[in-house]
């Protein structure tokens, strides 16, 4: 549980991170940058996620005995 | 036949290629280099003291213009800039007057396409054609002369008379030199020469500076006008002789009497063949009449320019004719 | 330990980075406004005091800092080591060493590439026009280098920044 705390914090991290530079960006004008990095903050968040969930599912698994 | 310092004061003005062109077509000279002409899309021209010739694309001579290299635009322009050290803008009175004068003395004149404003000109613009004008001095052209001009530790006023291209510059010249020198052998003290260069020709002053040797007691004011000059010269650098090329307007003959009032001997020269053709002017007239001068001295170009045919002792002749 | 020193090293590059391109947004506007400043200088001394191109230069160049100031006393040095190279000549060469250590663009330099055909050719009225000229290009250039630097000054940095933070926190 200890290690998942980390990784919720990572993604509040990297939301906040991403979300910063979006709004720089968007705000010096280059919008095209800006949607860049929200997508890839997105890719990022989605792949912490899928190791959250993967971690997740594979505890569901050893709990039935699957 | 290559003046001194040909390397450094005028090959060093030249596009490159004229430059390489002239240096050899100078060594096989067989006349004393004079000028060096080029015209924009014409044959590279040179004159000599006898005759003149063209320049081949090989650095040989040729008499047959056709033979010879032509001078490109470019070369015209950068050339001009040299003559100019880059800063074109820095000469415009130079420009108006239709030459510039580069050190050591050697006039270059211009040709092109003038820009007139009020019916005077303002400028030339696009120049297209540059007359190099090779200075020579002759040092004891006037040794001869001297000593007929001398006379109780000082100096006679003097009036040379020549017709065109006989060396009174180059005469004019050596006697302020050595009278600003002094001659020993003469008695006669080193004595200060004022010298009013109207046309800039005897001094050769670049950017005021005579390139010339004229003598450690000689000022020049160069590009003066005569008159003026005269009286500037006598009014602030209290000269003992006052030199003036080409004499022959009523200002000019009233400035060589103020200065002879002020005490000052007077050494002047004006276009003419005797003392007949002088008398024939006006102001020159009055001038011998008044007894301005006390030495007249007539040169010729034979058997060489500067060749000094009679010197005419005025006070005698004067004594001789009103007795 | 090694990890901190490495999250350390990744923020300081990434930050530095961004730094870099945010001054090199802001040092363009200084250098086309000193430009500015040493040409007028450079007008003064040709129209007023038909100064020698040489002197001319050198006196444009003590009125602004580097590396403007080292292109003018460059070009002055050049035409004075002799070999009869014209004015244009000086600035073109020294243009090249300037080059590649201003932060000026291509277009900028344009503008003064124009002045190498005419720089100490002509008489006093067409100096000063053909400066003038440029001087006004370079009024143009100032104020849309101004307007970049305000976008894109302060976004850099952040970006630099955050950058950093971003891959640190991804990887540790």
């Amino acid at each position: 549980m200890a290690i998942d705390v980390l990784l919720l914090f990572k993604i509040a991290g990297v939301g906040i991170i991403v979300a910063l530079m979006a709004t720089i960006l968007k705000q010096a004008g280059k919008d095209d940058q800006g949607q860049l990095v929200t997508l890839v903050g997105f890719l990022l968040v989605i792949m912490i996620v899928a190791s959250l969930l993967g971690k997740f599912f594979g505890l569901v698994r050893t709990t039935f005995g699957m | 036949m290559i003046p001194e310092r040909f390397a450094e004061e005028i090959l060093a003005l030249l596009a490159p290629r004229l430059a390489g062109l002239i240096s050899r077509a100078a060594e096989r000279l067989t006349s004393p280099l004079e000028e060096i002409r080029l015209r924009e899309e014409r044959p590279l021209h040179l004159v000599l003291a006898k005759g003149d010739t063209f320049v081949t694309p090989a650095g040989a001579l040729t008499a047959d213009f056709t033979q010879a290299e032509r001078v490109g635009h470019e070369e015209v322009s950068r050339t001009f800039q040299a003559v100019a050290k880059g800063s074109v803008y820095a000469w415009e009175e130079e420009v108006r007057s239709g030459f510039i004068t580069v050190e050591g003395g050697h006039r270059v004149g211009l040709c092109g396409r003038a820009v007139t404003e009020a019916g005077r000109i303002r400028t030339l613009r696009q120049v297209a054609g540059l007359n190099i004008r090779i200075a020579r001095e002759v040092k004891g052209a006037a040794d001869r002369l001297l000593p007929h001009l001398v006379s109780g530790g000082g100096v006679c006023s003097t009036l040379l008379i020549s017709p065109p291209q006989a060396g009174k510059t180059t005469l004019l010249r050596d006697l302020i030199r050595q009278i600003s020198n002094g001659v020993p052998a003469l008695n006669l003290r080193g004595m200060k020469v004022g010298l009013v260069d109207e046309r800039s020709e005897v001094a050769g002053c670049h950017r005021g500076v005579p390139q010339r040797d004229l003598g450690p007691r000689t000022d020049v004011l160069d590009g003066c006008p005569k008159a003026e000059g005269l009286m500037l010269l006598i009014r602030a650098l209290s000269p003992q002789v006052v030199a003036v090329d080409e004499i022959g307007r009523p200002a000019d003959g009233d400035a060589v009497m103020e200065a002879l009032h002020a005490g000052v001997a007077v050494l002047a020269t004006a276009h003419g063949n005797d003392l007949a053709d002088i008398a024939r002017r006006p102001a020159l007239a009055m001038l011998l009449q008044a007894g301005a001068f006390q030495r007249a001295v007539i040169l010729g170009r034979e058997p060489h320019p500067g060749a000094v045919r009679q010197v005419i002792d005025l006070q005698r002749e004067v004594a001789a004719c009103s007795s | 330990m090694f990890k901190l020193i490495g999250s350390l090293l990744i923020l300081g590059v990434s930050s530095l980075l961004g730094f870099r391109v945010a001054a090199a947004y802001a040092r363009r506007p200084t250098e086309l406004r000193a430009l500015q400043t040493a040409l007028a200088v450079l007008t003064t001394e040709i129209e007023y005091g038909a100064t020698p191109l040489p002197d001319a230069l050198r006196q444009a160049g003590r009125a602004v800092g580097a590396p403007v100031c080292t292109l003018l006393t460059d070009a002055a040095g050049r035409m004075e080591s002799g070999g009869g190279i014209t004015g244009g000549e000086a600035l073109q060469q020294a243009l090249g060493r300037f080059a590649p250590e201003s932060h000026l663009r291509p277009a900028d330099l344009t503008v003064l590439q124009a002045l190498v055909p005419v720089l100490g050719a002509s008489d006093r009225r067409d100096q000063v026009r053909h400066l003038r000229l440029a001087v006004e290009r370079l009024v143009g250039a100032e104020a849309q280098a101004a307007d970049e630097r305000q976008r894109y000054e302060r976004m850099y940095k952040y970006v630099g920044v955050l950058s950093g933070l971003l891959v640190v926190l991804i990887l540790y």
